[in-house]
């Protein structure tokens, strides 16, 4: 009788192993969340991330907020921040707009007027109205006229810049990245501010990937 | 019928039940997968494709996740080699995206190392010398589009994914990135970013023509079909590449209006895909084809013992006989859990690459270059009679010309 049971317990268990699973995937999705920016997500890299443009921008801010050849003039200072002179000589891919976007935005709001900031990346469209207005194509508008539109005082240069570093042992990778920001002197040519934000990752993928 | 021939005649019966259990549970070939069903949204997204564009679609939702970045790379090449930019940039995104995301833990990779799961289990992010052409493609697109940084990151970000090589000196050689990143470094101003990558170009093709300063014009041909995989040894555990087949061109002229331009070839695919060396995951994939080899071995010596002892049962006498039947059913079991290790390598490949790269570049004014024609020769120089492939023609706005050709339909 016990070799029967036995038998058929063998039987059980191997038939129970040999069962393959792989030919349906059969797992739930997930449903979407909302993520913190701020924080690392669920998916990483190495490269420049959510969380690494909100405090390189933060830091760049509270930077110029307190910086008095900016802040205490008593005209306020005409500043140009876009993307223009903002090099990326990294090896990550990113969308430098990001980065001088949000710093400008969130100036604009923090210095309530303290600073001002000329929208050179949009200059055609100022001139094309400026041009219908002066036709008598549109009328005025209800602000003022000028002369010209804006020139600036200070234009904001800067470079991403990485060193990327692998261990051929272990596979294992890591980047360290520096982001400069200037503010050139528009008439000068001097700097009047200067920033850097650093940061390093390093990551090993599985070894199925490696 | 007494008590003890029943249970040696069921003992049997039920040993010969698992021993065809078990060999109707072995597996042969590789894993099928069973495609996923399309919801309305997905279907709506095909059918607003182009229609080269829907099968290629159709598959890339079909196979899910697993085979994402594969189907993307292959709509990518697709829809950059008929000049649709757009579809081009975003499923180059789509798959970059996945290849930059380090799967530290991952459920698929996990399964993929396990015994019972081939390697083919895990989410293809590609060899890397896939990796590196992903980002050459959408180097590509971003000088297309004027963004030389971010060209020039994508060109050094694809140098990268060569530098894990086996052997030193194969490691980051990955010359046409070099050229394209020094390329893309000078025209984004930065003249020493662009000298230290020629620099380096030089010291891995010693005769290429460095890019003047002032030249305005990159001429990049793809000629031949893309590297295979094959899976190879006892449970197709070893992966081996092999040349694409169906093609011999090697060289590539142009004839650009009149004017002859020979083309330098700058980079074979093949050979980075074979320069690789051995890659961690065979020593697992190994272990898990002598796994099987051992514990089949084992199974196939146990069931023969058990045989003989049920042969020779009479003779013997006393329970020779169930021990017998105890040690083939061990055997078979044995057997049994070694043909369902799965060390399979795994063979998907992204097919749409060429074999070779070549290169030049000038200062020109080129115009009417899709009635450009190309003339291709063998290994030897000798001609080789193929229609003249598609030439692409890209001016950014900074009065750049990038233009692109294939010997083959890609």
């Amino acid at each position: 009788m016990k070799y029967f049971l036995l038998t058929v317990a063998a039987s059980t268990l191997v038939l129970a192993g040999c069962q393959s699973t792989s030919t349906i995937d059969n797992s739930a999705g997930r449903a979407t969340v909302y993520e913190d920016t701020r924080s690392p997500g669920k998916v990483q890299g190495v490269g420049v991330e959510s969380q690494d443009i909100m405090a390189v921008t933060d830091q760049m801010m509270r930077d110029m907020l307190s910086n008095p050849q900016l802040m205490n003039r008593e005209v306020s200072p005409r500043i140009i921040i876009d993307s223009q002179y903002f090099t990326n000589e990294s090896s990550s891919r990113i969308n430098k707009n990001m980065l001088t976007d949000r710093l400008r935005i969130n100036l604009n709001r923090a210095a309530n007027g303290r600073l001002t900031f000329v929208g050179r990346e949009y200059a055609d469209m100022v001139e094309k109205e400026r041009d219908l207005k002066r036709m008598g194509v549109v009328d005025g508008g209800t602000i003022r006229s000028t002369q010209a539109t804006a020139g600036a005082d200070f234009r904001l240069v800067g470079r991403i810049m990485s060193l990327d570093a692998m261990d051929a042992q272990s596979q294992e990778r890591s980047r360290y990245h520096q982001i400069t920001f200037e503010l050139v002197d528009l008439e000068l040519g001097t700097y009047v501010w200067s920033g850097m934000y650093e940061f390093k990752k390093s990551a090993q993928d599985d070894i199925m990937y490696r | 019928m007494n008590l003890r021939n029943l249970h040696k005649t069921t003992s049997c019966i039920a040993s010969a039940a698992l021993v065809l259990a078990l060999a109707g549970c072995m597996s042969t070939g590789p894993t099928q997968y069973q495609p996923l069903a399309l919801n309305q949204q997905e279907q709506d997204a095909i059918a607003g494709q182009p229609g080269y564009a829907q099968p290629l679609y159709r598959k890339l939702f079909q196979e899910g996740k697993r085979n994402e970045v594969l189907n993307r790379m292959e709509i990518g090449t697709a829809a950059f080699y008929r000049g649709d930019i757009d579809l081009a940039r975003e499923n180059f995104d789509a798959a970059l995206e996945v290849i930059e995301t380090v799967y530290a833990d991952n459920e698929n990779a996990t399964k993929a190392r396990s015994l019972w799961h081939e390697e083919g289990r895990k989410d293809f992010k590609g060899e890397p010398y896939e990796r590196a052409m992903a980002y050459y493609y959408r180097g590509l697109i971003y000088l297309i589009d004027g963004q030389y940084d971010n060209a020039r990151a994508s060109f050094v970000s694809g140098l990268m994914q060569d530098a894990f090589a086996e052997e030193e000196q194969n490691r980051s050689d990955f010359a046409v990135m070099l050229l394209l990143a020094g390329w893309s470094a000078q025209k984004m101003g930065s003249p020493v970013l662009a000298e230290e990558a020629y620099a380096e170009l030089l010291t891995l093709r010693p005769d290429f023509p460095i890019p003047s300063a002032d030249d305005n014009v990159l001429i990049i041909a793809e000629t031949g079909y893309s590297p295979r995989k094959l899976a190879d040894g006892m449970g197709h555990y070893e992966l081996v590449f092999r040349p694409g087949k169906n093609f011999t061109e090697k060289h590539v002229s142009v004839n650009a209006g009149g004017q002859e331009l020979s083309l330098q070839p700058v980079e074979s695919v093949y050979w980075q895909a074979t320069s690789r060396g051995g890659r961690p995951v065979d020593k697992i994939i190994e272990g898990k084809a002598s796994f099987a080899n051992n514990t089949a071995d084992f199974g196939r010596d146990l069931a023969q013992l058990g045989v003989t002892a049920r042969v020779f049962s009479p003779a013997l006498g006393g329970s020779s006989g169930q021990v017998g039947n105890t040690l083939a059913l061990i055997g078979v079991a044995s057997m049994a859990l070694s043909a369902n290790v799965k060390p399979r390598a795994d063979i998907r490949y992204w097919s749409r690459l060429p074999d070779a790269v070549h290169s030049a570049t000038m200062r020109a004014n080129p115009n009417n270059v899709s009635a450009w024609q190309a003339q291709y020769s063998d290994v030897d120089g000798n001609p080789v009679a193929v229609k003249s492939g598609v030439f692409r023609h890209y001016q950014d706005a900074k009065g750049n010309h990038l233009i692109w050709h294939s010997s083959r339909a890609r």
